[in-house]
């Protein structure tokens, strides 16, 4: 890996130790395409084992992880770049590695990133879907579900959880209160009784 | 496109023999011959990689066994690993052997359940009943282990949940005597059967260049001759202190493949009887987590691969500095050997070994999808 390390300071770069089998280097998105064939060409990291995306929504990014391996597959070097979350554009890689095609007709239908020069943007898993990506974190899974699938009025599952559980607890409040007054009202009762028959057992 | 003007459409999928999930592939067949393949998925999606993302270490640990049905325990390995290495828990070496043990019961398991799909989908339909039973008895033994049959939620960062019963490695022993036995049965019944050598032989063949340019991975590279295994390139657990082979062809077409498979058994079965030799009486299983419920992962990422049964795996794992997941991203050996792969193989060869080719592959719909 020091090997690998000189040839990244030429460039600038700097290769960080993960542990023994994982390396990261942090890239500029302008220069992504020139490292990434770089690392192709002359590196000889001729495998990419996968693509990831992650949404950091508070700094207004993706930020993108392309996980490469050598012939020898002894450890893996993380390339990552960070994106602009509202106008997300990258170059299509998928003349450096055909697999790149399906991992990023994946990230385009899960994060709505575009990839101007892929083949065919075609579905992945979601059929004619035309709303937010969805694994955008601020995608509402609920409010979507609900849009998309209205409670039936016949079935008892169109119901606030929250009210209903606070009807349940007075509900069942209201009952212990009443089962204490019924049991305060018979022991009174028996009390009443209880005089006389205490008479009747001493006459 | 021209070749497309006479053709007929059909879906194989996404019900069909051998596969354990569902997904299906578009054909475009002149006569009996595939002119133009296209696979699609999304009969399975339930969003994995969602719902991690709003729940603690501990409550996503329950759902990571599930994304791949026939092998939960790779997938909780790599969870439990990515965690480990974010957080820098180190594990005993006890719950290591345990942890390695596991995965390869795991890996005999899985090769069982496919040896079914794969005699099935050629119409041998003796090999199934006997190789779903087979994987019943490993079956027993997770039961024993760790109370689940087929989902296990066993390797939890920072070690196992449970120590190993009393008797249970003696169990273990006879088992890998009895699978020996066994796989002496299924030589003679399915992998020198004259049906299975005349419809696997040259068919699906892979080249080497293409295999490691593409990123294939397990067995669908190593019956193309390249000996490339995750246990040994990048030794986790106890694979460095183990004695094994990486079983290899250079033909690279079905039969090969499921060659590979067969002698991978039997390695299984060598790594485990030297588990059992070796397992520490005494010693930790589970280095306790501070706050395990509040359990904050750091602003950090990293990634981690494990041999499966079907090829590496992989998971890219990320923190924030809070309880929630970031993001855990799954990248399997299906994703690409069902599109990359998948689609070029099938191109001009026969509707009748689609089936017997997708499963040769390793294919697991429910891990494409997530």
């Amino acid at each position: 890996m020091i090997d690998l390390s000189s040839k990244l300071e030429k460039l600038s770069l700097e290769l960080v130790e993960k542990n023994a089998h994982l390396y990261k280097v942090t890239v500029k998105l302008e220069n992504l395409e020139s490292i990434l064939l770089s690392f192709l060409n002359e590196f000889g990291y001729i495998t990419l084992d996968s693509i990831n995306c992650r949404d950091d929504l508070e700094e207004g990014l993706f930020t993108i992880t392309y996980c490469l391996q050598t012939e020898k597959r002894d450890h893996v070097v993380m390339v990552q770049t960070s994106i602009d979350r509202e106008n997300a554009t990258l170059p299509s890689m998928h003349t450096l590695w055909p697999q790149a095609e399906i991992m990023e007709r994946e990230m385009h239908e899960m994060f709505g990133v575009d990839f101007p020069t892929h083949p065919s943007l075609i579905d992945f898993a979601l059929e004619y879907w035309e709303h937010m990506p969805p694994m955008r974190r601020d995608f509402d899974t609920l409010e979507f579900v609900n849009s998309m699938n209205p409670f039936r009025d016949q079935r008892g599952d169109n119901l606030d959880v929250k009210v209903e559980m606070k009807k349940r607890r007075e509900e069942k409040k209201a009952a212990k209160l009443k089962a204490e007054q019924e049991a305060a009202a018979k022991l009174a009762a028996q009390e009443q009784q209880n005089p006389d028959s205490e008479a009747q057992n001493n006459e | 496109m021209s070749d497309l003007k006479n053709t007929i459409k059909i879906f194989h999928g996404p019900q069909h023999p051998g596969i354990t999930g569902n997904m299906s592939v578009e054909l475009d067949l002149l006569g009996e011959t595939i002119k133009r393949a296209q696979t699609h998925v999304g009969y399975l999606h339930r969003g994995f990689e969602k719902l991690v993302e709003r729940r603690t270490v501990v409550q996503a640990f329950t759902i990571v066994c599930r994304i791949c049905v026939p092998e939960p325990d790779p997938n909780e390995e790599n969870f439990a690993r990515a965690v480990e290495n974010l957080t820098g828990l180190e594990i005993s070496e006890k719950a290591k052997y345990i942890r390695t043990m596991i995965l390869e019961m795991q890996r005999l398991a899985t090769q069982f359940l496919w040896m079914g799909g794969q005699a099935g989908s050629i119409g041998l339909g003796l090999i199934p009943q006997w190789s779903v039973c087979d994987r019943d008895y490993m079956l027993d033994l997770f039961e024993e282990l760790t109370g689940g049959r087929v989902y296990h939620m066993y390797a939890f960062p920072g070690g196992v949940r449970r120590d190993i019963p009393d008797g249970f490695l003696d169990k273990l022993s006879d088992l890998m005597n009895y699978y020996e036995k066994r796989i002496t049965v299924y030589n003679n019944t399915f992998f020198d059967n004259t049906i299975f050598k005349s419809r696997a032989i040259g068919v699906g063949v892979v080249n080497a260049d293409e295999a490691l340019k593409n990123g294939y991975v397990g067995q669908t590279l190593r019956a193309c001759g390249i000996k490339r295994d995750v246990r040994r390139d990048m030794p986790y657990l106890k694979y460095d202190q183990l004695e094994f082979d990486i079983p290899t062809r250079t033909e690279g077409d079905v039969y090969a493949r499921a060659l590979v498979r067969r002698d991978e058994m039997l390695q299984s079965i060598r790594i485990l009887r030297q588990i059992i030799k070796q397992m520490p009486k005494d010693g930790e299983i589970l280095q306790k987590i501070p706050k395990h419920r509040k359990f904050k992962l750091p602003a950090d990422d990293t990634y981690v691969q494990t041999e499966s049964a079907r090829g590496a795996m992989s998971y890219y794992m990320a923190g924030d500095g809070s309880e929630k997941i970031r993001r855990m991203q799954v990248r399997g050996p299906s994703l690409v050997h069902a599109y990359t792969l998948l689609e070029k193989l099938l191109v001009d060869s026969q509707l009748a070994d689609v089936a017997m080719t997708m499963n040769s592959l390793g294919i697991c719909p429910p891990e494409i999808e997530r």
